[in-house]
């Protein structure tokens, strides 16, 4: 099921996992389990927009849809470091990890702090082995496997990555752009910590759980584009595929 | 057309990495799509593009026009990139002061049902569903905040479905969620952007503002695609505005002035 690590767990935490491990391996999935609570969803937006705001309904149903697929993209691409890597459990700093590389560098910063203060709170031996450094420092107490390759190596592998994604013929242009970009990369990775190992073999193992969500594309990350795409024109996504360029380095 | 785009340096990186998702889905003809890292060239592009067109297509009248609605334009994206750092600030300035870790706003029950609901997925550790908890959170407010810039654009108080359309395609990394909201709440997006720069900047000549204010959009985008220099993201962007000309009475005109 989903045993919560040693090291990891807090006093509260352990039992409401434990309580529901039942029904979920149980049952499948309810519709009304598919969404986050649209009060909860209401009270956070209300948050960012001014007093006299209204939100229609349809709005709000559209954020909840928005939530639970920002929940599964995430996790498909922290799931699949996990395999990557022949680890088994999904970990927070997997979700992190995940989130850098699908372009939500923002929340980097904000949700590493978070779990470093999560784990000072706790006081446990997880906290204390984290105290001395952000993310790097608490990864080891909460993932038993050997850490990863360090982030120049990671950095290289995305700068990899980049090129198959804009190969197909008039995209080059627009790859220019990106690699420019990209030289800045270094610094998020070095600031949080966050491990990069094993983005090479995204090519390997990108496709599998991605496609069950976005289709039959054969990246990971050209899934979501291959769905977006194939919502306009099949055709163009098929031609996509098959048709990658030499990369192209600066 | 006012994407967002944010100039500061942590920013320059998201536009960076999302960037490897633009280039495969720009090759394909989706009109509607509006990334918003190309956003970050229109505003350099624009100062030097109209130099051309001025002399020769526009009197001083219109050229004041023009320059008043690339002023507000440019205005309009300025306080929504003020908006978005103050945002981001705000968030780690809350979180760095934060001492609560057992109420989430949230279900984490919810959320490990949502994770679970990807068979490939075995184990999750206790941590991974509160981290997502605050990372939802975030990511509600985000959205929403971007949401409402366009809600503010339209002069409206109700935030409404074609207003998180809008966001959605103005902002690369919401590239995943573009099959969640229909590609007609993107259309009504897509017209509702000349409509809203009307009233700020011409006022009782407005049947002349689109006439003038479609050309001057063509002529960065044709510039850049001659010149070959990032053309691509370029011309993914001036994509949309065409798409709004065929729907607008000025088709004929905009024929001349791409040849």
């Amino acid at each position: 099921m989903e045993p919560a690590f040693p090291n990891g767990g807090a006093a509260a935490p352990p039992p409401p996992m434990a309580a529901e491990q039942l029904p979920p391996a149980a049952a499948v999935v309810r519709e009304q389990d598919r969404l986050m609570p649209i009060a909860n969803v209401i009270r956070i937006m209300r948050r960012v927009l001014p007093p006299h705001a209204k939100i229609s309904d349809d709005a709000k149903e559209v954020i909840q849809e928005c939530v639970s697929e920002f929940i599964s993209f995430v996790t498909g691409e922290a799931n699949d470091r996990c395999h990557r890597e022949h680890r088994k459990t999904v970990t927070a700093e997997d979700l992190v990890w995940a989130m850098d590389r699908l372009g939500f560098d923002d929340y980097v910063p904000p949700l590493t702090a978070y779990l470093r203060r999560m784990r000072e709170y706790e006081g446990g031996g997880s906290g204390g082995g984290g105290g001395g450094g952000r993310g790097a420092a608490a990864a080891p107490a909460v993932v038993p496997p050997p850490p990863p390759p360090p982030p120049e190596d990671a950095f290289r592998y995305v700068q990899v990555h980049h090129p198959v994604y804009a190969a197909p013929g008039e995209p080059v242009q627009g790859y220019g752009y990106p690699v420019a970009m990209s030289s800045a990369l270094p610094a998020p990775h070095v600031h949080v910590g966050v491990r990069g190992g094993g983005q090479h073999e995204v090519f390997g193992g990108g496709p599998a759980p991605l496609a069950v969500y976005y289709g039959g594309a054969p990246y990971g990350e050209a899934s979501s584009r291959g769905g977006c795409s194939a919502a306009d024109e099949g055709s163009s996504s098929s031609s996509a595929s098959p048709a990658p360029v030499g990369p192209n380095y600066e | 057309m006012e994407p967002s785009s944010q100039p500061q340096p942590v920013m320059g990186v998201a536009t960076g990495g999302s960037q490897a998702y633009p280039p495969p889905a720009a090759a394909y003809p989706p009109q509607a799509m509006v990334p918003g890292a190309p956003a970050v060239v229109p505003p350099g592009s624009q100062p030097s593009a109209p130099f051309p067109t001025n002399p020769a297509q526009l009197s001083a009248q219109h050229q004041l026009v023009y320059q008043q609605a690339q002023q507000f334009h440019q205005q309009l994206q300025q306080q929504q990139q003020q908006q978005l750092r103050e945002f981001w600030a705000n968030q780690m300035e809350e979180i760095e002061q934060t001492t609560d870790f057992k109420n989430h706003s949230l279900p984490l029950a919810r959320i490990k049902k949502i994770m679970k609901a990807d068979e490939d997925v075995r184990m999750i550790s206790a941590e991974a569903p509160v981290v997502f908890a605050k990372a939802c959170e975030v990511f509600i407010l985000e959205l929403t905040l971007r949401s409402w810039m366009h809600t503010e654009e339209n002069k409206r108080r109700t935030l409404q479905k074609n207003d998180i359309a809008a966001a959605i395609t103005r902002t690369d990394i919401y590239d995943f969620l573009v099959d969640i909201v229909p590609r007609d709440e993107m259309k009504e997006e897509g017209l509702g952007l000349p409509r809203v720069g009307l009233p700020p900047n011409v006022g009782g000549a407005a049947d002349t503002y689109p006439y003038y204010y479609v050309p001057a959009q063509q002529g960065p985008g044709s510039g850049m695609m001659y010149g070959g220099q990032q053309g691509h993201p370029v011309t993914y962007v001036w994509q949309q505005p065409q798409e709004q000309q065929e729907e607008a009475p000025e088709e004929q005109h905009s024929l001349p002035e791409s040849s």
